[in-house]
């Protein structure tokens, strides 16, 4: 942007006064611009270690994703579920985000289970189907605090299960993405059920009493939430 | 802006204004740098508290251990994949720790005669109690990284199904000082006081009693 110089004489005169006092705002255009460029440094240095830092925090942070799954909380007073993959078709897991001051309820064919909790939680819970030694077809269910393993089958019941178990329809909360319930809700976590083609085939391996438990619901957990005083 | 008006007084551009210019672009760039440098940092900032915030309740959920002092011994149960699963990651400061597993004469507190042990190596170790029904009875395995190194075989009656009270310690990680010993799992059998009731032994009793100790140093 350099400008071409004019000759005149009274240019001559009007530079002459100027360049008086040039070497004082040099002296302050200079020291201006060394302070600028010295926060320019530390604002570099700055930038790169936060950076680094960041960058660590963030590889972390992906890692335990990949481990147990992302939850985004945008109100903590809702109760948040979101269903994590396991590899297994037989293994089915949840990050849940419970609030403060909440009764916790789980139901399912093995019983039930309750907890009172004064503070928020997170956790994951695990609902797990598993071939036992002796053949039978044991479920393990975890919901944050106790635990319980029952028998859903045995024998040819339990085999006829595993083998068409990719049949069976299986639906899992949260399983399209984090779903936010209101802290009274009811809702069902996991419902497996015998596809209508396969149900006359598993009732002739079933006694009659038992047929009613199995059929057409294999297994299901429900959650009950209410409000509890702090 | 860093650039001054042109004196009236000049009517053309000379080499102060030039310079005055000059300045004005230098000016620019740098104040461009400085809003990008610690814009950049600002915004590193807010990420980083972001995941901070984020990072200890996921951290508990994955029940990691993570070794802040190494003179210190570390411990934290893994998360269980299946029922009474018992695993612990440890980080041990020195290779002088042994290993004990007792099956009987387990108390509410203190230790118990000692059937197993086994010297544990420095740094990191996974170890994993598993027990299950044989033929003749029970048999207890104690798992070093995924090899069992402990067996201890056991009669039918030393459990008869009963219950039991107690399980693995720290489903939250924990320190210790490099001399305590440290109770990885305390479990003891109930006993059967009627066809429909059991309840939990007085004094000793038949269970499982894991730990780690280092054997105090020959005078």
């Amino acid at each position: 942007m350099n400008l071409p110089d004019s000759p005149s004489a009274e240019h001559a005169a009007a530079s002459a006064s100027i360049t008086e006092k040039r070497p004082s705002r040099l002296r302050f255009g200079l020291a201006v611009e060394c302070l600028v460029g010295i926060a320019i440094l530390v604002g570099a240095i700055r930038a790169v270690q936060s950076g680094r830092e960041r960058s660590e925090l963030r590889t972390e942070y992906q890692r335990l994703v990949r481990k147990v799954g992302e939850l985004a909380i945008s109100d903590t007073t809702k109760v948040w579920v979101s269903a994590l993959e396991t590899g297994d078709p037989m293994h089915f897991a949840w990050r849940v985000y419970l609030p403060a001051n909440h009764h916790f309820r789980v139901r399912h064919q093995g019983g039930s289970s309750s907890s009172n909790r004064p503070d928020s939680a997170e956790f994951v819970a695990r609902v797990r189907f598993r071939m036992s030694d002796s053949g039978h077809l044991q479920v393990y269910g975890h919901y944050g605090s106790g635990s319980h393993l029952g028998s859903r089958g045995s024998g040819e019941v339990a085999q006829f299960i595993q083998q068409h178990w990719e049949r069976f329809q299986i639906e899992q909360l949260g399983s399209e993405g984090a779903v936010s319930l209101e802290p009274t809700d009811s809702a069902t976590l996991l419902r497996i059920t015998v596809p209508d083609d396969l149900q006359a085939e598993m009732r002739e391996l079933l006694s009659p009493h038992a047929s009613s438990e199995f059929v057409p619901e294999y297994f299901a957990v429900h959650l009950g939430l209410s409000r509890s005083n702090p | 802006m860093l650039t001054e008006p042109v004196p009236a007084a000049a009517p053309a551009v000379g080499p102060h204004q030039r310079s005055r210019l000059q300045f004005g672009v230098r000016g620019i760039l740098l104040l461009t740098a400085l809003v990008a440098v610690w814009g950049t940092h600002s915004l590193n900032r807010r990420s980083i508290e972001q995941l901070q915030a984020r990072l200890p309740s996921m951290r508990a959920i994955a029940a990691e251990l993570t070794v802040a002092d190494p003179s210190r011994i570390s411990v934290i149960k893994l998360p269980a994949m299946w029922f009474d699963e018992q695993k612990w990651e440890l980080f041990l400061p020195s290779n002088e720790y042994q290993l004990c597993l007792a099956t009987e004469e387990v108390d509410e507190q203190g230790l118990a005669p000692v059937d197993r042990q086994l010297p544990l190596p420095q740094g990191r170790v996974r170890l994993e109690l598993a027990k299950k029904r044989t033929d003749a009875g029970w048999q207890v395995t104690v798992l070093h990284d995924d090899q069992v190194v402990l067996t201890v075989d056991k009669p039918q009656s030393w459990d008869s199904d009963n219950g039991s009270s107690g399980g693995g310690h720290f489903d939250r990680q924990q320190e210790f000082l490099p001399d305590e010993q440290v109770i990885l799992m305390r479990r003891r059998f109930m006993v059967r006081t009627s066809p429909t009731r059991s309840q939990s032994p007085q004094g000793p009793a038949a269970g499982v009693l894991l730990w780690l100790e280092k054997p105090a140093a020959d005078p």
